[in-house]
């Protein structure tokens, strides 16, 4: 069972200083409760700039990060979607929505739809028996519904899951940081041809 | 031109709406006796004409949730946000919901889809309503902002690989607003094509309702994959913080049968609530109060049972859609805010309740 956790960089909603986004640490905390029974991994993946915020998610839980190196403006989905195919975990968990970039909440579904994988929403609890997926999704005036979906599938979390884990300051010194350049998306420009000489012609 | 002279004993005699038991007087003459000249204009004037938009420049979809086939307050205020980007009568309104809906030209509507489904199916609606937007080419399509809209919203816009200006919080035909950078700045832009309406944001219509026509669902093309199987989890209402719930029965001072009221709060599926007095008493725990001191209520329908309505309790539902309020007294804040009032004594209207409801089951 190998879950990848999505994380995105997060400002406080008042000073704008970097912080982690709460509902992906909550995400963090349902997908090592979810590992835990199946005896598997959770790691973090983050597409975009090196961020403090991004970092601190090591110290709620996660033992290692990878994040995917793309230019400020690049969209995400291309690097996202290449490393998720190439990995090939069983599970992809977000937050609901970002909190401190466009925080649309799109990137989920986008990636669900390039990987071809079955997507659920505001997921409050989540089980796994039989390659069945079980999500318990955050519905108003008190309402629950029970979705099941095949894996591997993306689920996003709702604020409504249970809380997130505690930071501890020793497990954020001892994660791990894998930093790789990513799939970048960006206008293709005019290059050269070379010029060909004799030895090229054979 | 002369001026009549008052009568003050035939104003008085046509004010008087009853005289047994007692005395009634009514000068606000809303019930229609009274001034002669207020009722002179024929009915068929006084009702509003219809609005017809026989030739539309454009269309524009809006996506409602519309449970049974009632739209709800905020499938009204995504209308009334599609009618603020109609350039003047010039576009068509077509709301899409899963089976027909009523009353959908009184919220300003001019044509409905009704995209035939069953159940909760996510992918299925979204492909149907991408199929749709790719035939039908509108200007704007306009989703609500809730749970179940939000994620349709968001699985249309991947399959149409467009955009979504999302959380709307304030729109005209030039400009759309939506927060952005956790609330710390916002995003301004001409209304794009797919856009979701934050809740209770942008007003519902209020003009005169609009004929109603109908526009077919493009056929289904291919079955799709994703969800395996959906149901809904029966939760015990009175587990739902108050907060949250949809139905609230509470009891005032003019309960006296306790066991009973809980008894009547399971038959009806509603959370129980109370009055401060009920939870200074020990009647009750207090986390069920309702009011300043209590809890703050966001239900649908609220039910109060011997609670006069002081203030503070009018304050806790303030944000409620419908109440209904029994209280032996006529004079009560309670009646006033009440849409239903019933004039009896509590542990009475409970006893029939119970009766009718056990009957029913």
């Amino acid at each position: 069972m190998r879950i990848l956790v999505l994380l995105s960089a997060g400002r406080h909603a008042t000073s704008g200083a970097p912080r982690p986004v709460a509902v992906e640490l909550q995400a963090i905390a349902l997908a090592l409760a979810l590992a835990e029974n199946q005896a598997g991994s959770v790691n973090g993946l983050h597409a975009g700039m090196v961020d403090p915020s991004v970092a601190d998610a090591l110290g709620h839980g996660l033992d290692a990060i990878t994040i995917l190196r793309i230019g400020a403006g690049d969209d995400p989905l291309p690097a996202l979607a290449a490393e998720i195919m190439a990995r090939a975990p069983d599970l992809v968990f977000a937050g609901r929505r970002g909190f401190g970039g466009s925080d649309s909440g799109l990137l989920p579904y986008r990636l669900a739809r390039a990987c071809g994988w079955p997507i659920a929403a505001d997921a409050v609890s989540v089980s796994l028996k039989d390659e069945e997926l079980g999500v318990i999704q955050f519905l108003k005036r008190g309402r629950r519904r029970r979705l099941s979906l095949t894996i591997p599938a993306v689920v996003t979390v709702h604020e409504a899951a249970p809380p997130a884990r505690n930071f501890i300051y020793r497990a954020r010194l001892a994660g791990k940081i894998e930093e790789k350049p990513g799939v970048g998306d960006r206008g293709h420009g005019w290059r050269p041809r070379f010029i060909r000489t004799d030895r090229d012609r054979g | 031109m002369t001026r009549q002279r008052r009568d003050p004993r035939a104003e008085r005699a046509a004010a008087t709406m009853a005289t047994a038991p007692r005395l009634r007087i009514d000068w606000t003459h809303r019930s229609g006796a009274g001034e002669p000249g207020a009722s002179a204009l024929p009915a068929a004037e006084i009702a509003p004409r219809s609005v017809t938009i026989a030739d539309p420049e454009f269309l524009m979809f809006v996506i409602a949730e519309a449970p049974e086939g009632v739209l709800t307050r905020h499938d009204r205020q995504a209308i009334g946000a599609a009618r603020l980007l109609d350039g003047g009568g010039a576009g068509a309104v077509v709301v899409l919901a899963a089976g027909p809906i009523a009353e959908a030209g009184a919220a300003g509507a001019d044509l409905t889809m009704d995209l035939k489904l069953a159940g909760h199916d996510p992918d299925g609606a979204a492909m149907r309503i991408a199929d749709s937007v790719r035939l039908y080419r509108p200007r704007h399509v306009l989703f609500t902002e809730s749970e179940d809209g939000g994620d349709l919203a968001r699985r249309v816009a991947s399959l149409l690989d467009e955009p979504l200006f999302d959380r709307v919080e304030s729109l005209s035909a030039r400009r759309a607003i939506r927060p952005a950078s956790a609330g710390r700045s916002e995003w301004h832009a001409a209304p794009p094509r797919l856009i979701s309406i934050a809740p209770d944001m942008i007003a519902p219509y209020h003009g005169p309702p609009h004929a109603v026509g109908k526009l077919d669902a493009p056929e289904v093309t291919r079955a799709v994959p994703g969800l395996v199987n959906a149901g809904m989890i029966s939760i015990d209402a009175a587990c739902i913080p108050l907060d949250q719930a949809g139905l609230v029965l509470a009891a005032g001072n003019g309960v006296v049968d306790f066991p009973m009221f809980l008894r009547l709060a399971q038959a009806l599926g509603a959370t129980p609530g109370a009055s401060r007095v009920v939870c200074d008493a020990g009647h009750l725990p207090r986390a069920m109060q309702v009011g300043a001191s209590g809890t703050l209520l966001n239900a649908d329908c609220y039910i109060a049972l011997g609670i006069s309505g002081a203030p503070q309790h009018l304050q806790g539902i303030g944000s409620v859609e419908h109440v209904v309020a029994v209280n032996t007294d006529l004079h009560a804040a309670i009646i006033a805010r009440a849409e239903l009032a019933i004039i009896a004594d509590a542990q009475a209207v409970m006893r029939a309740l119970l009766a009718r409801l056990g009957a029913a089951s």
